[in-house]
């Protein structure tokens, strides 16, 4: 009795991995790939579940087992996932159009506060000269803000850029490799011009984040200028010579709850459009290009999408 | 009449050996001439005419020391692994490329050992061996019987003797025809490609004078195995030693 009980003791823990197994296999049908076949097949269907990234290393490995057959439609493939995983990054990114809304925004109240700074500075006026450097504080922590956003935005358009650059270039292998295909041919069109549009909206983005930080040292300097200015019983939180960045952060001795009842500038109030900030047009002119453009598709070949099924035609 | 054409055909070849010849030595000297006054590419060009038209290691050791003056480390180590193989005693071929190895930090090929034996002897002298060990073998074997004499008794052990030197030619024969195979990277950081295309995926860059094996080609793109990886590379960026 014993040794029965030692066996299934031993075997029963055996078996019933093996049926797991067994069940396991049955239910997801995954096989691990070996072939270029195999491993176009598991990309396609990853492709036509949305799951770009893994069908992106599965169409990479198709295509180094330099499988000539499977080649051109692996890298057909290929070029599809990073073209759908670059339009996903844009889509889980920061807003473009809010991005370069509050920037415009920011900027607005920069100038704003730049002109009141200067105009209080050269009339010597002490409530003016108070009131501007509040503002000025104000906009000048919008404006750092504004930057930090849009230099998030540009990071994940520049891992867009990439991303649909190299699809372009799939395009353009696939389309050499099998000069039939003029698909690949068509797509690499779409990709270069979607290409075109991301980097002039990379290069507006660069050029308000040098105009921003422009703003910001100008700023700075004008507020350091105020401070030196205003009379010390009347001196706002921070002592001269200190207006470095700390002094929003509170780190000066006063806390922002001293200038309760002193107005700072109105975008910090909740108001992120000021009416002078930006224009709807200005807005879309510089946001034109950042849409992923769901109304026009890259057309798909008879291959891509879905694995083909085995004994119709070609089976991979 | 039939004597007098023959010999004029044999007068005319011969001619056209030495103008030939003359005119290699012409490019030779005009190459030596040239990388004197240190016009380095046009040595390098003058040197690769007369190795063209006549290989000689002499030519090709000039011509990697042109190529290694003006920069080019992929094209000096392929034109001195040619001297060696057209002259594997070339000793100068040996130290050139032991230097610009060291200097460029690049491997030297890795041969399998019918390879390696192959490197022994240029590539011609095997063929030879190879059809005079076998003929010796034959011979020996069978010529006694055709002029009714007697065997000797040291004709069997040399007929056995002349027949193991056959096989093992054939042997490093097999290593000439694989070391053909064997190449060098031209270009300074020659992208290493995942498709025969223009605008292929860059798998690496691959350094000047790092060897590799061309393994198929397609259009203008090799596909080579260096010792980590393997992809394409352009034609133009790509040497044969045996070319």
């Amino acid at each position: 009795m014993k040794p029965f009980t030692t066996i299934i003791k031993r075997a029963l823990p055996l078996l019933l991995a093996a049926s797991w197994r067994a069940l396991a296999v049955d239910a997801t049908n995954v096989v691990p790939p070996v072939t270029a076949r195999d491993f176009y097949n598991a990309g396609t269907r990853l492709l036509a579940g949305k799951k770009y990234d893994d069908a992106e290393k599965l169409f990479q490995s198709a295509v180094a087992a330099q499988d000539e057959p499977v080649q051109p439609a692996a890298v057909y493939n290929l070029g599809h996932a990073r073209f759908a995983e670059g339009a996903e990054l844009i889509k889980k990114g920061p807003d473009a159009q809010k991005v370069s809304a509050r920037g415009h925004a920011a900027s607005a109240a920069g100038e704003q506060a730049i002109r009141r700074s200067e105009s209080a500075l050269a009339d010597n006026n002490l409530d003016r000269m108070i009131a501007a450097y509040l503002e000025g504080r104000g906009a000048r922590r919008e404006l750092r803000d504004a930057e930090k956003a849009v230099a998030a935005a540009m990071e994940i358009y520049g891992k867009t850029l990439q991303k649909w650059q190299r699809a372009a270039d799939d395009f353009k292998s696939a389309a050499e490799l099998n000069p039939a295909d003029t698909n690949a041919t068509q797509n690499a069109e779409i990709v270069e011009r979607d290409l075109a549009q991301l980097v002039d909206s990379l290069r507006k983005m660069q050029a308000m984040l040098g105009a921003m930080g422009k703003q910001r040292a100008d700023l700075g300097k004008l507020l350091g200028r105020l401070k030196g200015q205003i009379p010390g019983p009347n001196a706002p939180p921070g002592a001269p010579g200190e207006d470095g960045e700390e002094d929003d952060n509170g780190k000066n001795g006063k806390h922002p709850e001293d200038l309760v009842g002193q107005k700072e500038n109105a975008s910090l109030q909740g108001k992120e459009e000021s009416p002078s900030a930006l224009s709807p047009d200005q807005a879309g002119q510089i946001l034109e290009g950042l849409s992923i453009d769901g109304g026009r598709r890259l057309s798909m070949s008879d291959q891509e999408g879905r694995p083909l099924q085995p004994g119709k035609g070609r089976n991979w | 009449m039939r004597w007098h054409r023959q010999i004029l055909l044999v007068a005319v070849l011969f001619g056209a050996v030495i103008c030939r010849a003359g005119t290699a030595n012409d490019y030779f000297k005009v190459g030596l001439e040239m990388s004197g006054a240190g016009q380095l590419p046009e040595a390098a060009m003058a040197f690769e005419k007369s190795a063209q038209m006549q290989p000689a290691s002499g030519t090709l050791v000039n011509l990697g020391i042109a190529e290694w003056r003006r920069g080019r480390a992929g094209a000096a180590i392929l034109a001195w692994e040619k001297a060696r193989w057209i002259d594997p005693f070339d000793s100068r071929a040996g130290a050139d490329l032991k230097f610009a190895r060291t200097a460029a930090q690049v491997d030297e090929p890795e041969l399998k050992w019918f390879e390696t034996a192959s490197t022994w002897l240029p590539p011609n002298a095997w063929a030879w061996l190879a059809g005079a060990s076998l003929w010796l073998a034959v011979g020996l074997l069978v010529l006694p019987g055709i002029f009714r004499r007697r065997k000797a008794g040291w004709h069997s052990p040399l007929a056995a003797l002349a027949f193991g030197i056959f096989l093992f030619t054939l042997t490093a024969n097999v290593g000439v025809v694989s070391r053909t195979q064997i190449g060098f990277v031209l270009k300074k950081n020659a992208p290493l490609l995942l498709t025969p295309t223009r605008t292929g995926e860059v798998i690496s860059t691959l350094t000047a004078g790092e060897p590799a094996r061309q393994l198929r080609s397609r259009g203008n793109f090799l596909f080579i195995r260096t010792q980590t990886e393997s992809g394409w590379i352009g034609r133009d960026a790509f040497g044969l030693v045996g070319d």
